[in-house]
């Protein structure tokens, strides 16, 4: 694998060179707090930030999204197909969001219908990650498995070595293909990969080799009358603001536009969260409170999600932990799940 | 590329009143690219999504017979609430508008060569069953199967939904018909009486049999029982559900009972599956 090093203060001037091939989504930092958005100049950068309070999913399921538009011509509905996604790099990415790109890959490419939308957005979809030496407050994919040092799933991914400086690895044909861009940076010496093989050697010691998902998933689905849930509940406001800044939670809603003679059928972000999300036409509601809406965001990111799609629907960026408005702490409830004895 | 959202575009050819009631309207298609027909292949117990451009879209299931090759027919319950539903019942036969599907996975139609089929249903409920008695009574498929038991009923006389239909079937040697209605009218001559009740009293045969049933909850409720007592092996005992949807394709995240996405992986579930599931539809 080709390698380079970056060093920290050149990393606006590579955004710069990266935003001449596609636009560019990387964390930015507004009133001291880091989102994930689309580059309009390199020193929007922000090259420290390393869990954005938003996650990167906006890139590849946008929080509206156009699935088609249509118009009358002469009485006669047309469809306008939606324009074809143009290509796109994501900067800085944590691991856990990059993990997470993995489950949102299983969902949209299952059968028998992939959803070809995603699909072609993906496609042109360049992945570059970014490790960290130090774990946010909130973040618990360890936990769950997950290296903040590891670069699978990426293009391309900076490996820090100290403050002043990344290894810039090259590791795709997607990420080759950025290599005009890399090529200002000097090759990395034996010195620098000895000294990221250890930095690595002493974070994986320090992430769960085996987070025991599978069994987490059986147990779960055995606790579906638990009381643990009426317990959990009582704290969740149910406002949503989890799902929403959850790179996994990928639920939507499909809405209708319109105006005079044209309109478009658009994707929104959604959440099992909102009373309505179930709510059938008749009335009729299969998850009628909180304590219904809560046990399914974590039955389907702990059960569901790895017993029908293989991987789970949490990579344990702690987001949700952060900002959730009532103090819910999504490690606190795994650990009460984990403590319960099996029946 | 295949965008899984863009509906085939149809043509309303017709539009059939089924009750006193009005809310429920039988809608015949025809697909305006012939090649379309072909593509939308289907399974009695499938169902699709019926676009409104303008409105939206409602999962609805299939009403016809698969072997009905020339149109597909859709019956829909207008709903005070159901935008679509509501858009559906104020289009005229000529108007255009859209179906994207066939969705799920239909009724285990294979498993019935050379065994009895069982048919119970209560109300509005009826659709897909009626596409699977179409189905059956093909000619190409009718000597395939054994006997064939319908037991159907509604509130009233003037709420059985293909109630000309029935009353044709009911001509038949080749298939039992038995209707009911929970309260008659001066003109009803049939069976008085609720669902389970009838089933009860009719006592079909569990024997080499397979038993289909779709109907409000409350028939459900009453009338599994029984059909347990008639030794009806839950393998063999066919639900069909409903819920909320959107994508209709497993990705929008809302179908889901347990880890089964009834817009998949049903909406068609044995009896057996369905003790399996939570309890949470």
């Amino acid at each position: 694998m080709e390698t380079r090093i970056v060093p920290q203060t050149e990393m606006a001037a590579f955004v710069g060179e990266l935003m001449k091939t596609a636009r560019v989504m990387a964390p930015v930092r507004r009133d001291g707090v880091g989102y994930f958005e689309w580059l309009e100049s390199a020193d929007q950068l922000d090259a420290t930030c390393v869990v954005p309070r938003s996650s990167p999913k906006a890139a590849l399921l946008p929080r509206c999204e156009t699935l088609f538009g249509w118009r009358l011509e002469k009485g006669e509905q047309r469809i306008v197909p939606p324009p074809e996604p143009i290509p796109q790099i994501l900067f800085g990415l944590h691991p856990c969001d990059v993990r997470a790109i993995a489950t949102l890959d299983a969902v949209f490419a299952s059968d028998p219908s992939p959803d070809r939308l995603y699909l072609a957005r993906r496609a042109v979809t360049t992945v570059i990650g970014r490790g960290s030496l130090a774990d946010p407050a909130t973040a618990f994919f360890r936990e769950l498995g997950v290296d903040p040092m590891d670069n699978g799933g990426c293009d391309l991914f900076l490996a820090p070595l100290d403050p002043d400086r990344h290894v810039l690895e090259i590791i795709s044909d997607k990420g080759r293909a950025l290599l005009p861009a890399c090529e200002r940076f000097p090759k990395a010496d034996d010195r620098a990969l000895a000294l990221l093989a250890d930095l690595r050697k002493s974070s994986a010691a320090k992430t769960e080799a085996n987070p025991g998902l599978e069994q987490l998933a059986a147990k779960l689905a055995g606790m579906f009358e638990s009381d643990l849930w009426s317990r959990i509940h009582e704290h969740c406001a149910g406002c949503g603001v989890c799902a929403f800044l959850c790179p996994t939670c990928h639920c939507f809603d499909i809405q209708e536009e319109q105006r005079g003679d044209r309109g478009a059928r658009v994707r929104v972000w959604d959440t099992c969260q909102f009373g309505l999300f179930t709510r059938h036409a008749s009335g009729h509601n299969p998850r009628t409170s909180q304590k219904e809406r809560l046990r399914q965001r974590i039955m389907h990111k702990f059960s569901y999600g790895i017993e029908k799609f293989k991987v789970p629907f949490c990579v344990g960026c702690g987001r949700c932990v952060g900002c959730c408005p009532a103090n819910n702490d999504l490690r606190a409830i795994l650990r009460t799940i984990r403590e319960t004895p099996s029946e | 590329m295949n965008n899984p959202y863009i509906p085939y575009p149809v043509e309303i050819e017709k539009i059939e009143v089924e009750n006193e009631s009005r809310d429920i309207r039988t809608f015949r298609f025809a697909f305006a690219n012939p090649a379309d027909r072909a593509a939308f292949d289907f399974t009695a117990g499938q169902f699709a999504e019926l676009s409104v451009l303008g409105a939206g879209e409602s999962p609805v299931g299939i009403a016809s017979s698969p072997l009905d090759r020339d149109y597909v027919e859709f019956t829909v319950k207008r709903y005070a609430s159901g935008v679509v539903t509501t858009a559906l019942h104020n289009l005229q036969p000529g108007d255009r508008m859209g179906i994207r599907g066939p969705m799920g996975n239909g009724y285990p139609v294979e498993r019935l060569a050379g065994r009895n089929a069982v048919v119970i249903s209560g109300g509005f409920a009826v659709t897909t069953l009626r596409a699977l008695i179409r189905y059956l009574l093909h000619p190409d498929i009718r000597p395939t199967v054994g006997d064939i038991t319908v037991i159907y009923g509604a509130r009233s006389p003037g709420e059985l939904c293909y109630k000309n239909e029935f009353l044709d079937w009911s001509k038949r040697s080749d298939i039992e018909v038995h209707l009911t209605v929970d309260k008659g009218d001066p003109s009803w001559k049939g069976r008085v009486g609720f669902v389970p009740a009838a089933v009860a009293e009719i006592a079909p045969s569990a024997r080499n049999a397979l038993c289909f049933i779709c109907g409000p909850p409350v028939m459900l409720k009453y009338t599994v029982p029984e059909l347990t007592r008639l030794d009806f092996a839950p393998e063999d005992t066919f639900l069909s559900f409903e819920m909320r949807m959107k994508c209709g394709i497993g990705k929008c995240g809302r179908c889901n009972i347990g880890p089964h996405y009834v817009c998949v992986d049903g909406p068609v579930f044995s009896l057996a599956e369905t003790r399996d599931m939570p309890l949470e539809y």
